[in-house]
């Protein structure tokens, strides 16, 4: 499986994307699935999309995806602790498509 | 030794040493394994040594070039705004720093118990923001026991904005079960409900309403950090008659300013993250009955009306700087993330997100916020000279976001009435 490649969003792209990178790490790494996740801020998801491909966006906020087959997977539960599982199903069906 | 012999020689270590030790003690005290907690807290040394080196590059590139520029256009912008992570470094690089996570975590534990609160916080690097007020009374007292009443009563005040705007949040943004007890963001929903009590008064006005995303789409790449340094770095440089050279190394230097904040921010939360879920499972499991978890306001920030005001008002709060009466302030390295972050939390109350308003909104806090901000900049500077963070003398440096803190200001003028001046 090839390589896949994930942008994480947040205000700062500094705070709770880091929070969200470190747990989608963890995730993989237990799937064996190889990632590279790069941190972004709200403002620069564009920039990023026009640099990179990337096949999953994920983010603390609500934020657009400006490309529609990028999908975004809301990631608030991992700052919370609540169902963190139905976030982690979501996650892992986008990483492990080909 | 005794325990004040102790105490005296780890708060004479260097920050970049002090909080990630006490940070280690911290968490094996609250049960966290020796390897995990102990690569926690290199890595928040690591951010820090970064912070103090990012506020180097601004104290001796973008410092000097910025007086220059005041001269050149004949104004008072004479307080550089440093950004939110000087005023970081600061504050969790203070001698009284290592109380601030026991007094913060206690404060919100009593509270919940008390059933004064429903937000559990444990998110502790914003705990920081509720240290302002401290570190700028200690800058201001020398007394221990009167900053760390004002890190209390800042601590209270926000937790209790919390609790009230939590279901206006949960309505508008749609995220159950949270609160943002942040402290800069949240001292702003009062301001803004207040002002658009007074918009809803005036007919034509109060209909105005333009579509976010549109506005999003058109000026996106101004809001990115990068380009917004870099033009600003430029522009200052250009305007100061500063050599060619200079103006180059300037863009370069404020861009890379913002763009590195977020990167060092990134370090401290990979130290910081695992410390806070393991507090925050363990308070939750304490605390077993209906609570919002308290988040980083950064949550808010991707939602298209937050983004779109918040990129507008960047040249707003530049032109605001340049207009207002009195105003020192020079807004630099905080307006690539202020703008958003400041309004995030009112935009609910504004007729669901309505983007005209919270420009209005937005005019009306960041005018409070230079004044504010610009105000207590002595004691920030000092703050910062306590702990080595060097700039040329005659020099004042601010947080246009984060040292607009309205709390803090209160208590500085409440305890100023005792005779203490800087």
């Amino acid at each position: 499986m090839a390589k896949k490649r994930v942008l994480s969003v947040c205000g700062t792209g500094g705070v709770t994307s880091s929070v969200i990178t470190r747990r989608v790490k963890e995730i993989a790494e237990e799937n064996a699935i190889d990632v590279e996740i790069t941190n972004s801020n709200a403002f620069s998801i564009k920039s990023h999309l026009d640099s990179e491909k990337y096949d999953l966006i994920v983010s603390s906020s609500r934020v657009k995806s400006p490309d529609e087959n990028i999908p975004v997977i809301n990631c608030m539960s991992f700052l919370t602790g609540v169902n963190e599982e139905a976030t982690i199903g979501k996650i892992l069906e986008v990483l492990k498509q080909d | 030794m005794n325990f004040t012999n102790i105490m005296a020689s780890i708060t004479a270590l260097p920050s970049a040493v002090m909080v990630p030790l006490a940070i280690l003690i911290f968490s094996l005290i609250a049960g966290m394994k020796f390897t995990k907690a102990f690569r926690s807290a290199i890595l928040i040394g690591a951010g820090f040594v970064g912070f103090s080196a990012m506020f180097t590059v601004f104290a001796s590139n973008i410092g000097p070039a910025v007086a220059a520029f005041v001269q050149g256009l004949g104004l008072q912008l004479d307080i550089a705004d440093a950004g939110v992570f000087s005023l970081l470094t600061a504050t969790w690089g203070s001698p009284i720093a290592i109380w601030f996570i026991p007094i913060g975590l206690g404060v919100n534990i009593l509270m919940l118990i008390l059933n004064l609160t429903k937000t559990l916080d444990a998110d502790i690097l914003n705990y920081w923001p509720w240290g302002i007020s401290a570190i700028a009374l200690y800058a201001l007292t020398g007394n221990l026991v009167i900053a760390l009443a004002g890190f209390v009563i800042n601590e209270v005040i926000i937790l209790l904005i919390a609790d009230w705007t939590a279901p206006k949040i949960d309505e508008h943004f749609d995220m159950e079960g949270i609160s943002i007890p942040h402290g800069n963001a949240a001292l702003w929903p009062p301001l803004g409900i207040a002002v658009n009590w007074v918009i809803e008064k005036i007919p034509g006005l109060r209909d105005l309403e333009a579509d976010p995303d549109t506005i999003a789409k058109k000026f996106g790449v101004f809001g990115e950090p990068v380009m917004l340094g870099t033009i600003l770095g430029a522009l200052i440089g250009i305007i100061g008659r500063q050599p060619w050279g200079t103006v180059l190394n300037l863009a370069v230097s404020l861009a890379a300013v913002m763009l590195l904040y977020p990167r060092m921010l990134q370090l401290m939360m990979e130290g910081l993250g695992p410390i806070s879920e393991h507090l925050r499972n363990f308070m939750k499991e304490k605390f077993n009955r209906d609570v919002y978890i308290g988040v980083d306001a950064a949550v808010l920030i991707g939602q298209p009306d937050v983004l779109a005001v918040g990129m507008i008002l960047i040249p707003i709060v530049l032109g605001l700087a340049l207009i207002l009466p009195g105003n020192h302030v020079l807004p630099l390295a905080d307006l690539a993330i202020g703008t958003p972050f400041l309004i995030s939390m009112c935009m609910p109350f504004l007729k669901r997100g309505n983007f005209v308003r919270g420009l209005i909104v937005g005019v009306f806090i960041f005018a409070a916020a230079l004044y504010i901000s610009g105000d207590l900049a002595p004691l920030y500077t000092k703050a910062g000279e306590m702990i080595g963070m060097q700039v040329q003398d005659g020099v004042t440096w601010t947080s246009m976001a984060a040292g607009s803190n309205w709390i803090t200001w209160i208590l500085v003028k409440i305890v100023g009435l005792f005779g203490y001046t800087i």
